[in-house]
C-alpha cells in the first residue's frame, strides 16, 4: 500500500476491508508514513457487515459501500495535531483518608499538589473507612507537611472554577483572602456523611450511637461503665451496605475482644463481598458474636436506660425481644455537606443519592464528564477501602498520563466553529456534555463559540444543534454525511439507511457479522461518532435522496458516553415523526433504537423490524 | 431579541401550492438564536415540502438561501439572483425581513413561513419566553426590572388583579407567573417596596403612534 | 324609592347588598323579577358588568331598571372592555339617569369568557378607575377639561382577603384606599380569620371606610372544585368541600344556603365588619332564603 501510494501520488485513500473498529488507526498510520495525513482515509466495511453477514451474493452492496466511502472520501480534509502545554499542578479537594493518599501518590510521580481543606485541619474522625484497616491518620499527614510537593490549604475553599483541562483557573477564598491559582486538573475527595437511620423520633443518645461514637467508646481508655450487652443494626436501611458491614463486623469483635460483651447483630443480609469480609464474619462467629436474621426492620423502643429491641428472627419462626445496654444503630451514606454546590460550580452532574460521580458506566471508575476532573473514595458514594485504593491509583495513572510532560499532542480543529456563520446563540456552549465550547473573541472582536481542543470529545453534538450551521466536523459533518446519503441514493429504491453510533451500534453490527448472524441485505450503515450527532437534518435529507426507512441507534439509557447524546437523539426522532406525518409520510419509518456493543440480536432484530415497516408502507 | 415559530405545515404548503418554484429564505440573525428560521431550518423546511410535493405527484423546486439579516436591504439584495430564478418567496425571517423581502422584490409573491410572536429571551434550552412590549415608555426602574404590560396578562400598572392563583400563578395560566408578584419579589429584595406603594396614572398608550418612526439624530 | 347608598352606609350598621345577573339577549323580564324580589330587601343591588368575560346584557341598562323600578343600583364597572373615553362617557350617561353607585373594578380576563379571540383594552386598572372617578366627582375630566354638570358617585371597590401570596393584593388595597373609596365588597370569604385579618388591615389605613363580606353559596364539592380552579379570586378550603360533600344527595343548595347564612350570622354577631355582599347568580330567586336563614334584616 505504501509502495502504491508513494508511487502514483494518491491524495485520499479508501480501504474496501474489515471493519474500522480494529484497524482504522493501523490505516491511518500507513498513510502517515507515506507523507499523507492519516485523516485521509475512508473504509468502506464489506466483510463483518456484508459479506459475513448477508447471504447469497453481496456484489451490489460493496459496490454501494465502496461507492459512500469514495463519496466521503472525496471531502475529507486533513487533521493536524499540535502540542498544547499543560498546567502540571494538580488540585486534591478534601483532607481525609483519600485525599492525602492521592496528594502523595501524585507527589512521589512528580506533580505538584494543592491539597484544598475547607476545615482547619486534615485528618478524619475515628470510625472513618480507613481506621478499620489500622491506618494511622497522623502519620500520614505529618508525611504530608513533610513533602515539598505539597501545599497545604486549610480553612479554605473554591468559590469559582473557569477554563478547562490543563488550564484551570481557580478562585479560592480562605478567610477574607482572595487567591487566585492555576491546576491542569482538579481531584475530588470530598468524603461522605452520615446521618441516623433510625424512625419514629429516636436520637442520638448515651444508648443508641452512631459507628463513630461507638469507635470513640472502644478507644475510651477512662470509658465509666463498659457496656455489658451490645446490639447492631445492619441492612435494613440501606442497601450499599458494604461499609456498614465492615464496620459492624469489626466493631463487634472488639467489643468481644476489649469488653467480653454479649454482642447481637440484628441484620438483613450480611454482604461480605469486599476483601477480607469473609473471614472477619468467620472470626466473629467464632469469638460468640451473635447473628440474628430479620427479614424487617426491628421495632426499637427506650427502656428504663436501655434499650429494647424486637425482632421476628427468620430462622427461629419466632419474635424475639432484647434489652442491651448499647445499641450501634444504622446510619445512611450520604454526600459530604457542600457536595450540591460543588458540583454546580464545577458543572458536573450528580448520580441518583447526590454522590459525584454519574452512573454513567463511562465514567467508571474515576472520571467525570469532563476531562481533567476526577472523583475518588467515599465522595463517589462507594465505600470499600479496597476499591478506594484502587481509585486513588486510578486516578494518579490518569493525571500522570494527562500532565506529567508538561505538555499534550491534541487533534488540531476536528470540530470548529467558523466565526463568520457562528451568531452567538449560546446553544452549543449549553448543550456541550463536556463543558469543552466558551465564548472566544474573534479575530474582529465579535464573540464566538469557540471549542477547545483539549476538552473536546468529538462527539459532534454540538455541530448537530448548531442553527446556524456554523459547525464544521471533519470527517463526520454535513458534507461527508450528505456524500453517504447520495451515493445510497443513486442505486435503485428499498435502501435502508441507519445511522449508527460508533459506541453501540456499529460494533454490535460487526459482532453480528463475527457470529455469521444474518440480516436483510438492504441495510446502509452510516457511521457517526455518537446518535446525538445525528440531526433532524440528516434524516430528511436521507428521506428526500430516497431511503425507504431510517434507523437511528445509540447506547442505551445512562449509557451513552456523551451522557446526553442518546436522548437527543430520541427527541429529534420523536420530532422527526412529526414533521414526516406533516408532509404525509409514514412517521415510522424514522425510528430509534438503544442498544449496547455486545447486543448483536438487538441491532438484528432493529434492522428486520424497520425492514418489515418499510415494506408495509411500500417504500 | 424578535422570537418567532413555524407556521403549521399545512398553511405553508397552502401558500405556495400554485407555484412549481420557490425559495425557502432563511435569516441568520434573531430566528436563527431562536431555531425557527435559520440556515438549518430552512434546509429542514425545504426537505420537507419537496417530500411532501413529491408525494402528491406535484413536484416542487425548492432553493435555498440564508441572509446574514433579512431586514437589511443592501443584504437582501445579496441573492437577487436567487429571487430572480423562482416564481414565489417563503420567507421565515420575522415580519420585518418579510417586508423588506416584499418591498425588494416587488413583483414576487412574498410569503411569511413563521409567526413573528415577540420579544423575548431564553428561560432555558429551547424555551422563549416574552420579555418586552415595545410600548416606547419604558418604565421598568419602577418595577424591578419585570415589565407588566407583556408579562402581566392584562397589562397593569397596578397590579395585581384579585384573580392571582394560589402561589402567586397568573389567573390565565397556572403556568405563568403572576408578573405582579414577582414584581413585589424583586422590590422587596432591594428594600424598594415603597415604589410599589406609589400610584401610577394612565399610561401613554399612544407614546409610538403607529407605524413607528424612529431618527437617531445625525453623527 | 330607595334610600341613597351612601347615606346607608353612613346610617345602618349592618348593610347588606345582593347582585342581579344579565343575560345574554336583549329580554329583560327575568332581571325585573329578581329586581322585584330583593329590591326592598336588601340596601343596595349590584348589577355585573359582563361577568367573568362573557357577553350580556349591559350593566348600566339593567341599573337604569332598577332605577325605575325603585330600587338603588350600584354600577360595577370593568376595565376590560371599554377604554378611557367610552368609561367617561358612561359616567355622565349614568349619574344623569340617577345612578350614583359605582364599583371599580379591573375586569376577569378575555380567556376565561366566551369571546376568547377579542382585543382585551385594559386602558386603566381599578386603581385608576377609582382616581378617574374622583377627578369628574370634582368637575374635570381626565384630560383636565371643565364638565357642563359634573357627577357626584359614591365610590366602592373589590378586594381579595384570601389572595396567596397576600401581601401584593395589600399593597394594592392600599392604594385604592388612598385614593379614597367609600366602600369595599370583597370577593368570597369562607374563613373568618382571614376576613378579621383583612378587616383590621383596612382599618389601620382608613377607618371609615365600609367594608362588605362577599358571601358566594357553594351548592355542591364538585361545583367548589370547578370554582377553585377557573373562577379567579375564590378559594374554597377542604373542609367546606367536605361539608358539601358530606350533604346527601340534592340537598347541595339548602346546604350551601345554611353554610352561607351561618357564616352571615357569625359575622354580624362578632361585629366582624360592616355588612355582606351576597353573590348568588343564577339562582338571585333563594336569595331571600339566606337573608331569611341568617335572620336578616
Amino acid at each position: 500500500m505504501l509502495s502504491c501510494i508513494k508511487e502514483e501520488n494518491i491524495e485520499r485513500v479508501v480501504v474496501a476491508a474489515c471493519s474500522p473498529e480494529f484497524t482504522e488507526h493501523i490505516f491511518r498510520e500507513v498513510l502517515e508514513k507515506s507523507g499523507l495525513n492519516g485523516h485521509l482515509l475512508s473504509m468502506a466495511n464489506i466483510r463483518e457487515q456484508c459479506s459475513w453477514a448477508h447471504e447469497g451474493d453481496v456484489t451490489v452492496k460493496v459496490v454501494e459501500l465502496v461507492k459512500m466511502a469514495v463519496n466521503r472520501v472525496r471531502l475529507l480534509l486533513p487533521v493536524e495535531e499540535r502540542e498544547l502545554p499543560v498546567n502540571r499542578k494538580v488540585l486534591v479537594v478534601g483532607g481525609g483518608f483519600s485525599a492525602i493518599n492521592a496528594a502523595l501518590q501524585l507527589s512521589r510521580v512528580g506533580l505538584r499538589t494543592t491539597l484544598l481543606e475547607k476545615e482547619a485541619v486534615l485528618g478524619d474522625g475515628p470510625g472513618k473507612l480507613e481506621s478499620f484497616y489500622g491506618f494511622d491518620p497522623s502519620s500520614m499527614i505529618s508525611a504530608v507537611e513533610g513533602d515539598r510537593n505539597i501545599e497545604v490549604l486549610t480553612s479554605a475553599q473554591m468559590t469559582t472554577v473557569e477554563g478547562k483541562i490543563g488550564d484551570f483557573n481557580v478562585r479560592i477564598r480562605k478567610g477574607e483572602e482572595e487567591i487566585f491559582l492555576k491546576y491542569g486538573a482538579i481531584v475530588l475527595a470530598t468524603g461522605y456523611q452520615t446521618e441516623l437511620a433510625l424512625d419514629s423520633g429516636m436520637e442520638f443518645s448515651q444508648n443508641i450511637v452512631s459507628q463513630e461514637q461507638f469507635c470513640s467508646m472502644l478507644r475510651n481508655p477512662c470509658l465509666e461503665t463498659k457496656p455489658k450487652s451490645i446490639g447492631f443494626m445492619l441492612d435494613f436501611s440501606d442497601e450499599n451496605s458494604r461499609f456498614p458491614t465492615l464496620a459492624t463486623l469489626y466493631n463487634a469483635l472488639e467489643a468481644k475482644r476489649k469488653w467480653g460483651s454479649e454482642v447481637y447483630v440484628f441484620y438483613k443480609s450480611v454482604k461480605v463481598d469486599s476483601a477480607g469480609m469473609e473471614n472477619l464474619y468467620q472470626e466473629a462467629r467464632d469469638c460468640g458474636v451473635v447473628f440474628l436474621k430479620s427479614e424487617t426492620s426491628p421495632r426499637i423502643t427506650a427502656d428504663n436506660g436501655r434499650v429494647k429491641i424486637e425482632a421476628k428472627d427468620v430462622f427461629l419462626g419466632e419474635d424475639i425481644t432484647l434489652t442491651c445496654d448499647v445499641l450501634v444503630a444504622e446510619e445512611m451514606y450520604l454526600p459530604a455537606e457542600g457536595t450540591e454546590k460543588l458540583s454546580s460550580l464545577l458543572n458536573t452532574r450528580r448520580d441518583s443519592r447526590g454522590f459525584y460521580q454519574d452512573e454513567n458506566v463511562h465514567l467508571y471508575p474515576v472520571g467525570s464528564e469532563k476531562k481533567g476532573i476526577f472523583f475518588i473514595g467515599g465522595c463517589r458514594g462507594d465505600l470499600d477501602l479496597g476499591r478506594v485504593l484502587t481509585d486513588i491509583s486510578s486516578v494518579v495513572i490518569n493525571v500522570h498520563e494527562l500532565l506529567s510532560s508538561g505538555k499534550t499532542v491534541v487533534d488540531v480543529e476536528i470540530v470548529k466553529a467558523d466565526p463568520q456563520k457562528c451568531v452567538a446563540c449560546l446553544t452549543c456552549i449549553r448543550v456541550c456534555p463536556h463543558g469543552a465550547i466558551q465564548l472566544v473573541r474573534a479575530d474582529n472582536s465579535k464573540e464566538v463559540a469557540g471549542i477547545s481542543d483539549l476538552a473536546c470529545y468529538a462527539c459532534g453534538i454540538c455541530a448537530a444543534i448548531c442553527p446556524a450551521k456554523a459547525i464544521r466536523f471533519k470527517g463526520y459533518g454535513d458534507d461527508e454525511i450528505l456524500a453517504q446519503i447520495e451515493a445510497v441514493g443513486e442505486s435503485l429504491n428499498g435502501r435502508n439507511v441507519a445511522f449508527c453510533c460508533e459506541h453501540s451500534a456499529y460494533p454490535a453490527a460487526d459482532l453480528a457479522g463475527r457470529l455469521r448472524l444474518h440480516y436483510p441485505e438492504n441495510i446502509r450503515v452510516i457511521r457517526v461518532p455518537c446518535a446525538g450527532q445525528v440531526d433532524v437534518f440528516h434524516i430528511l435529507k436521507a428521506f428526500e435522496k430516497g431511503a425507504a426507512a431510517v434507523l437511528v441507534m445509540g447506547c442505551e439509557d445512562g449509557a451513552c458516553h456523551h451522557i446526553t447524546g442518546n436522548t437527543r437523539a430520541k427527541e429529534r426522532v420523536k420530532y422527526c415523526n412529526m414533521l414526516l406525518k406533516e408532509v404525509k409520510v409514514d412517521g415510522r419509518l424514522v425510528a430509534m433504537f438503544n442498544l449496547s456493543p455486545n447486543a448483536p440480536h438487538k441491532f438484528i432484530r432493529a434492522v428486520n423490524e424497520i425492514a418489515k415497516i418499510s415494506k408495509e408502507s411500500g417504500r | 431579541m424578535i422570537i418567532a415559530e413555524r407556521k403549521p405545515m399545512e398553511e405553508i404548503k397552502q401558500l405556495i401550492a400554485p407555484y412549481k418554484k420557490v425559495l425557502v429564505a432563511g435569516c441568520g440573525t434573531c430566528v436563527t438564536v431562536c431555531w425557527a428560521g435559520g440556515e438549518k431550518e430552512v434546509a429542514m423546511l425545504a426537505s420537507q415540502l419537496r417530500l411532501a410535493r413529491s408525494g402528491e405527484g406535484n413536484e416542487i423546486v425548492a432553493l435555498e438561501a440564508t441572509v446574514e439579516r433579512q431586514c437589511e436591504r443592501e443584504m437582501v439584495a445579496e441573492i437577487k439572483d436567487k429571487v430572480a430564478e423562482v416564481e414565489a418567496v417563503l420567507s421565515l425571517a420575522c415580519g420585518s425581513g418579510v417586508q423588506t423581502m416584499a418591498e425588494m422584490f416587488e413583483d414576487k409573491p412574498v410569503f411569511p413561513a413563521v409567526n413573528t410572536t415577540f420579544i423575548g429571551m431564553p428561560e432555558k434550552e429551547g424555551l422563549w419566553v416574552e420579555m418586552c412590549g415595545a410600548c416606547g415608555d419604558c418604565f421598568l426602574d419602577r418595577t424591578g426590572g419585570v415589565c407588566p404590560i407583556v408579562r402581566c396578562a392584562k397589562g397593569l400598572l397596578n397590579g395585581p388583579c384579585g384573580g392571582t392563583r394560589k402561589g402567586g400563578k397568573c389567573e390565565i395560566d397556572p403556568d405563568k407567573d403572576c408578573a405582579w408578584v414577582l414584581i413585589y419579589r424583586r422590590l422587596e429584595k432591594q428594600g424598594r417596596l415603597d415604589v410599589m406603594r406609589k400610584y401610577y396614572a394612565p399610561k401613554n398608550y399612544r407614546a409610538v403612534k403607529r407605524p413607528g418612526k424612529v431618527q437617531a439624530s445625525k453623527a | 324609592m330607595a334610600k341613597p347608598f351612601r347615606e346607608i352606609l353612613k346610617a345602618k350598621d349592618f348593610v347588606v347588598t345582593a347582585e342581579v345577573g344579565p343575560v345574554k339577549g336583549s329580554n329583560v323580564s327575568k332581571a325585573i323579577e329578581h329586581i322585584e324580589l330583593l329590591k326592598d330587601k336588601v340596601d343596595g343591588l349590584n348589577v355585573t358588568d359582563n361577568q367573568s368575560s362573557v357577553m350580556r346584557y349591559p350593566s348600566l341598562g339593567i341599573c337604569l331598571l332598577i332605577k325605575e323600578h325603585g330600587g338603588e343600583p350600584v354600577f360595577q364597572v370593568t376595565c376590560r372592555d371599554r377604554n378611557r373615553l367610552a368609561i367617561q362617557a358612561d359616567l355622565l350617561f349614568a349619574y344623569s339617569r340617577g345612578v350614583s353607585n359605582i364599583l371599580c373594578l379591573t375586569g376577569d380576563s378575555i380567556d376565561v369568557g366566551d369571546h376568547k379571540e377579542a382585543k382585551q383594552v385594559f386602558d386603566l386598572d381599578s386603581v385608576q378607575l377609582i382616581h378617574l372617578v374622583h377627578t369628574m366627582n370634582s368637575g374635570k375630566d381626565m384630560a383636565g377639561n371643565e364638565l357642563d354638570g359634573g357627577i357626584d358617585f359614591c365610590i366602592g371597590t373589590t378586594a381579595t382577603p384570601s389572595a396567596d401570596p397576600i401581601e401584593p393584593q395589600l399593597i394594592k388595597v392600599e392604594k385604592k384606599l388612598k385614593a379614597g373609596v367609600n366602600f369595599i365588597q370583597t370577593q368570597a370569604v369562607y374563613e373568618l380569620d382571614e376576613l378579621k385579618r383583612f378587616t383590621e388591615f383596612v382599618r389601620n389605613i382608613d377607618e371609615k371606610v365600609k367594608i362588605l363580606a362577599g358571601i358566594v353559596p357553594v351548592i355542591g364539592a364538585k361545583m367548589a372544585a370547578y370554582m377553585n380552579e377557573n373562577v379567579p379570586g375564590i378559594f374554597i378550603p377542604q373542609y367546606v368541600i367536605d361539608e358539601l360533600a358530606q350533604a346527601p344527595k340534592g340537598t347541595g343548595v339548602s346546604k350551601g344556603i345554611e353554610i352561607a347564612a351561618r357564616m352571615i350570622k357569625q359575622i354580624k354577631e362578632e361585629k366582624i365588619c360592616d355588612g355582606v355582599h351576597i353573590m348568588f347568580i343564577g339562582r338571585e330567586e333563594r336569595v331571600p332564603e339566606i337573608l331569611e336563614a341568617a335572620g336578616l334584616p
